[in-house]
C-alpha cells in the first residue's frame, strides 16, 4: 500500500520491520547508514520514513537534519526510534519536525498499526 | 699506544653493536607482543553491540575547539575546512588559525566562508605572537579563522587555544583528513575517564586512497614505493609502537597531525613551545608538570580514531620530514632532560625517555658505526666474513619478522586494506626496508644531529585531493 | 671479546639455528596472515547468516528453537546473543518473548554462566557483558553469586552494569549502592550510567517512587560518597525522573557547599522546567554553579536584573560572558542594560557586552 524507508544500522530490525510491513502490503526500502540513506530517500521518495537515532557514523539527527534541509526529501514524514526517552531528545526531534518518536523497546503490532493509523490520516 | 686505543675501540664497538641490535630488537618484540595482548583483548571486550551502546550515549559528550594551524595552505585549506565543518559531532566548532601565511589563505577563506569580524574578547591564558584580527564566518557559526603574525606551528596552536571556547581542544594539520567519527571516538575517552589529558588516534597515509566528498571511501596501498615504505613504517610505529608504550605509561608523541587535548591542561603548562618538536614537547612536559605535583593522569593512544594524512611523495620532502622530526624530538629531548633517566618520573622516565635517547637518538650513531667497523674488522683480519653473514641475516630477518608482526596486527584488528595483493606487497616492502630505505633514513637523521642548530619547518608541496579520485 | 663466542664451537651451529628459524618464521608468519584473513571472513559471513537465520526464525515460527541449529561453537553463540539481543533492546511484545525463550531452549544462558567462571578475565567480562544484555531476571542471583566471588575488578564493574537493569525495588538499589562503594569510584559517566539504568528499569515497572525513597535514604549517609550522590541526579536528568522534583530541591538544600551536587540539581530541575533554586545559585558563592545558573537566567530571573548586570563584573571570566549572554537572550530590558554597558567605561564589560549583542543579533 504504501512505500517506507528503514534506515538502521542493524540488520536485525530490518528483517523484523520488514517481515512485519510487507506483511500488511507494503514496500520496504532500506538503507543500512546515513549518506545511503538520504540517497535512498531521494531515489525512493517513501511515502514514510523509519529513522534509527543510534547510528554509528552520521546520527538520525544529522540525518533528520539535512533530510529537511533538501526540498527534495523536505516533505518526507519521519518516525524517530529511539531507545532514550530524554526531554532533550524530543525537543530536538519535534524541532526539526519530526512527526512521531518511537520509543524503544517497542511493539512491532502497535507500530505497524500507528504506521497505518497515520497514513489513512494523510490521505 | 694509539694502535692500542684503536684496538680498544674496534672491540668495544663490536660489543656496543652487538648489544646494541640485540636491544633494540628485542624492544620492538616485545612492544609488538605487548600490542597483540592488547588487541586481543580489546576485540573481546568491544562488541559491536556494546560499542554501539557507548555510541549511543551521543547525548553525552564534551564540546570540542578542533583547531587548525595554516600557514601557505592555500591549495587545500578550502578543502579541509569544508571537511571539518561536516564532521559528525554534536557541539563544535572549527578554528583556523592563518599563520601570517604570505600567499592567499585568508583571502580564499573570507570569500569561501563569507567571514565577518568578531568581536568576542580573547583570553590570553598562553603566549603567542600578535593577533591581527579574529573572524566569524557567515555561513557556518562554528568556523572562526584568527589572522596573526607568524609564529610557527606551535606558536599558532597557541593562538588557537586562546580563541577556543570549549574544554577540549584538537590540534590537526591543514592537509589531514579526519573520518568522520574520529572526534567522536576520541573524546568520549574523556568523559570515560577523568584522568584522562590527552589522546592521539592512528594516523593512516592517504596516499593511494579514493577520496570522496571529504571523506575515504577506499583503502589502497599507493603505487610508489617510498609512500608504501612510509605506510609500513606507520604501521609499525603507530600500532605496534603507540599500543605498546601506552601499557608502559610511556607514550610521548602525541601526533601534531592529530590529538585531542585537555584545554585545562595544556594551559597549565603555558601552551606549546615555539620550537620543531612541538607534539613531542608538550606531551613530555604534560607528564612532568601531573608527575611533579602529584596528579593523577593519563595520556593514552588509541587505535580507533583515524586520520589520514598526505605522505611525501618525492625523496627530497621524505628527508626534509625526518630532518624536521629528528631534530624536534633531540630539542624535545634536550629541553626536558630532566626526564633522563629520573626515578621521580618512574616508568616515563625509565622506559619512555631512555628509548629515545638510547634508542632513537643514540641508534643511528651506533648503527653507523656498526657499517663502517664491519670493513675495518674485515681488512684488520679480526671479522670472518661468515660471522659477519650470520649476523647480518639474522639482524635482517629478525627485524623482517618485526614489520610482518606489526601488518599482522593491523590486518587482524582493523582488517584496513582488503586486497590480498596489498597485503603480500607490504609483506615483501617488510623485507625490502633493510635494503636501502632504512640506511638513507639513517643519514638524514644522522645530518639532523650534527645540523641541529638550524631552526625551520620546510616547505611541502602539497597534492590537491580530487574530489572524486585518488590522491597520487 | 666477541672472540670468546665465536671461538666457541657451538657459537656457528646456534647462530645457523636462530638464522633458520627466523626465516622459517616470517614465511609461516606470511602464511598465517593470509590464512587468518580468509578465515576471519569466512567466519564473519557466517555470523551474518546465522543471525539472519535467528531473526527470520524469530518472526516466522512458533517455536524458533526447533528450527535453528544448536549452537556449538562460541562464534556460534556470539552470533546468536547478537541476533537476540537486538530483539531484546528494541523489541517488546510476542516476539521478545519468544526471544527471550530461545535463550534457554538453545542453551545460550548456560554457556555464558559457565564461560562466566573461566580462568581468563576478559572472556569472562565478556560473557557477564552477553548476559547483562539479555535483561533477564532469572539472572539477578547468578550475577550475586558471581560478584562474591569475582577477583577481577573489571568483571566486577560489569556485574554490577549487569544487575543495575534488572533492579526492582530500593532495596536492590541500596544493594547496588553499596557494591559501588566497596569499589574504587570508576568514572562519572558509568555511575551515571548505572543509576540511569536503575531508573530506566524501575520505570518500566511503574516503580518510579523507588529510586526517590533510595536517593532520600542516602542523602545523609556519609559513607555514600558525594560524587555518587551527584550521579545519581545526573542519572535523574538523564532519564526524565519527573517525580524527583521535590527531592531535587532538598538535595539543593541540604548541599550547601558542594558544587557538584548543586550544579548537578540546578541542571537537572532546569531540564524539568522548575527554576525555584535558581535565583539562588545565581548568587552562590562558587562560581561554578553561578556559571550553571546563569545559563538558564533568560528563562526564569530576569526579574534580578541588576545583580545579572552586576556579574559583567565578576571575578571568574566565563560568569561574565555568560551574565551577558543571558542578558543578551532576557528581552528588551537585557538588551538595553547590554547597550548601556558596551558604552560604559569598564573596558571588559564594554567588550562583552557588544560581543553578547552581536550573538543575539545573529
Amino acid at each position: 500500500m504504501a512505500k517506507i524507508l528503514i534506515i538502521d544500522d542493524d540488520e536485525t530490525i530490518h528483517l523484523i520491520c520488514r517481515a512485519y510491513l510487507t506483511k500488511a502490503g507494503h514496500t520496504i526500502e532500506e538503507a543500512y547508514d546515513g549518506p545511503d540513506g538520504l540517497l535512498k530517500a531521494e531515489a525512493f521518495q517513501p511515502d514514510l520514513l523509519l529513522l534509527d537515532i543510534n547510528m554509528p557514523r552520521m546520527s538520525g539527527f544529522d540525518v533528520a537534519k539535512k533530510l529537511k534541509e533538501n526540498p527534495a526529501t523536505k516533505g518526507i514524514p519521519i518516525f524517530m526510534m529511539t531507545s532514550l526517552k530524554q526531554e532533550s531528545n524530543i525537543q530536538r526531534g519535534y524541532g526539526l519536525g519530526i512527526e512521531e518518536y518511537i520509543t524503544k523497546p517497542a511493539n512491532v503490532e502497535h507500530l505497524k498499526l500507528r504506521i497505518e493509523k497515520f497514513l489513512q490520516s494523510r490521505k | 699506544m694509539k694502535l692500542f686505543l684503536l684496538w680498544a675501540a674496534v672491540h668495544a664497538s663490536q660489543y656496543v653493536l652487538f648489544l646494541y641490535f640485540l636491544a633494540i630488537n628485542s624492544v620492538y618484540t616485545a612492544l609488538i607482543l605487548l600490542a597483540l595482548r592488547d588487541i586481543v583483548r580489546h576485540a573481546y571486550l568491544t562488541t559491536s553491540r556494546v560499542a554501539r551502546r557507548q555510541l549511543a550515549s551521543e547525548f553525552y559528550f564534551k564540546p570540542v575547539s578542533v583547531i587548525v594551524p595554516a600557514h601557505n595552505e592555500a591549495a587545500v585549506i578550502i578543502q579541509s575546512v569544508q571537511a571539518l565543518l561536516n564532521l559528525h559531532y554534536p557541539e563544535f566548532e572549527v578554528i583556523v588559525v592563518n599563520d601570517g601565511s604570505t600567499d592567499d589563505t585568508l583571502e580564499r577563506l573570507r570569500r569561501e566562508f563569507g567571514l565577518l569580524p568578531s568581536v568576542k574578547p580573547v583570553r590570553l591564558q598562553v603566549p603567542h605572537e600578535a593577533i591581527r584580527g579574529v573572524y566569524r564566518s557567515e555561513a557556518y557559526r562554528h568556523l572562526i579563522v584568527v589572522d596573526k603574525v607568524n609564529g610557527g606551528k606551535a606558536d599558532a596552536i597557541n593562538a588557537g587555544v586562546n580563541v577556543s571556547s570549549y574544554p577540549l581542544f584538537c590540534s590537526i594539520d591543514a592537509d589531514s583528513l579526519l573520518e568522520p567519527d574520529a572526534l567522536l571516538k576520541s573524546s568520549k575517552l574523556f568523559l570515560e575517564d577523568d584522568e584522562l589529558i590527552a589522546t592521539g588516534g592512528i594516523i593512516r597515509i592517504l596516499n593511494g586512497c579514493k577520496v570522496q566528498d571529504g571523506a575515504v571511501t577506499e583503502i589502497g596501498l599507493p603505487r610508489g614505493f617510498l609512500e608504501a615504505m612510509q605506510v609500513l613504517e606507520y604501521t609499525r610505529a603507530f600500532l605496534s609502537g603507540r599500543t605498546g608504550w601506552n601499557a608502559l605509561k610511556s607514550l610521548l608523541i602525541i601526533s601534531g597531525a592529530f590529538g585531542v587535548f585537555r584545554k585545562d591542561m595544556v594551559v597549565a603548562v603555558n601552551g606549546y613551545r615555539k620550537t620543531v618538536g612541538e607534539d613531542m614537547d608538550l606531551v613530555m612536559r604534560l607528564h612532568r608538570h601531573c608527575r611533579d605535583r602529584a596528579i593523577p593522569y593519563k595520556i593514552l593512544f588509541v587505535p580507533d580514531p583515524v586520520c589520514w594524512t598526505q605522505a611525501p611523495f618525492k625523496l627530497g620532502m621524505l628527508l626534509k620530514q625526518r630532518n624536521r622530526w629528528h631534530r624536534g624530538m633531540i630539542d624535545a629531548l634536550l629541553t626536558n632532560r630532566a626526564m633522563i633517566l629520573n626515578r621521580k618520573y618512574g616508568a616515563t622516565s625509565l622506559i619512555g625517555v631512555s628509548y629515545f635517547v638510547f634508542v632513537e637518538l643514540l641508534g643511528p650513531l651506533i648503527e653507523l658505526l656498526g657499517y663502517l667497523s664491519v670493513p675495518v674488522l674485515y681488512f684488520t683480519g679480526l671479522l670472518s666474513g661468515r660471522f659477519f653473514v650470520m649476523l647480518l641475516l639474522l639482524a635482517v630477518f629478525w627485524g623482517i619478522s618485526i614489520n610482518i608482526g606489526a601488518v599482522f596486527l593491523d590486518i587482524y584488528n582493523f582488517r584496513r586494506y582488503k586486497k590480498t595483493s596489498d597485503i603480500l606487497r607490504l609483506c615483501v616492502l617488510s623485507a625490502a626496508e633493510f635494503f636501502g630505505y632504512r640506511q638513507l633514513m639513517l643519514l638524514e637523521r644522522l645530518r639532523a644531529t650534527v645540523t641541529f642548530r638550524k631552526k625551520d619547518w620546510g616547505i611541502q608541496d602539497r597534492q590537491i585531493l580530487e574530489d572524486k579520485g585518488t590522491a597520487t | 671479546m666477541l672472540d670468546i663466542f665465536t671461538q666457541s664451537p657451538h657459537f656457528y651451529d646456534y647462530v645457523t639455528a636462530a638464522v633458520l628459524l627466523l626465516g622459517v618464521f616470517n614465511v609461516a608468519e606470511v602464511l598465517f596472515l593470509l590464512w587468518n584473513k580468509a578465515r576471519v571472513e569466512s567466519s564473519e559471513l557466517k555470523r551474518q547468516g546465522l543471525k539472519r537465520l535467528a531473526s527470520t526464525a524469530l518472526i516466522t515460527a512458533t517455536d524458533p528453537a526447533a528450527l535453528l541449529p544448536r549452537p556449538a561453537k562460541e562464534e556460534e553463540f556470539a552470533a546468536y546473543s547478537e541476533a537476540i539481543a537486538s530483539v531484546l533492546d528494541s523489541f517488546e511484545g510476542e516476539i521478545a518473548v519468544k526471544a527471550a525463550q530461545l535463550i534457554s531452549d538453545l542453551g545460550i544462558d548456560d554457556h555464558y554462566r559457565r564461560l562466566a567462571r573461566h580462568r581468563v578475565w576478559y572472556k569472562r567480562g565478556n560473557a557477564i557483558d552477553i548476559l547483562s544484555s539479555f535483561k533477564l531476571k532469572s539472572n539477578r542471583e547468578f550475577f550475586l553469586a558471581v560478584f562474591r566471588s569475582e577477583t577481577s575488578l573489571d568483571v566486577r564493574y560489569r556485574i554490577i552494569y549487569g544487575l543495575s537493569r534488572l533492579a526492582r525495588e530500593h532495596a536492590d538499589i541500596r544493594a547496588l549502592a553499596r557494591m559501588l562503594s566497596g569499589l574504587p569510584y570508576l568514572t562519572a559517566k558509568y555511575t551515571e550510567d548505572i543509576f540511569y539504568n536503575i531508573i530506566t528499569a524501575l520505570k518500566a515497572t511503574g516503580s518510579e517512587a523507588e529510586f526517590g525513597i533510595f536517593m532520600r535514604e542516602i542523602m545523609n549517609d556519609k559513607t555514600v560518597l558525594n560524587l555518587v550522590k551527584r550521579d545519581c541526579i545526573t542519572a535523574c536528568y538523564a532519564a526524565a525522573c519527573e517525580k524527583g522534583r521535590g527531592l531535587l530541591k532538598e538535595y539543593y538544600a541540604a548541599f550547601p557547599d558542594e558544587p557538584e551536587i548543586l550544579i548537578a540539581a540546578v541542571k537537572a530541575l532546569a531540564r524539568m522546567g522548575d527554576f525555584s533554586v535558581t535565583p539562588a545559585a545565581i548568587r552562590h558563592p562558587d562560581w561554578r554553579v553561578r556559571l550553571a545558573a546563569l545559563k538558564y537566567a533568560h528563562l526564569c530571573c530576569m526579574d534580578m536584573l541588576p545583580e545579572i548586570r552586576a556579574l559583567l563584573r565578576d571575578p571568574s571570566y566565563h560568569v561574565r560572558l555568560n551574565a551577558a549572554l543571558a542578558l543578551a537572550k532576557g528581552g528588551e530590558k537585557g538588551l538595553a542594560a547590554l547597550r548601556q554597558e558596551a558604552a560604559g567605561p569598564d573596558a571588559f564589560a564594554a567588550s562583552t557586552a557588544a560581543y553578547a549583542l552581536s550573538q543575539e543579533a545573529a
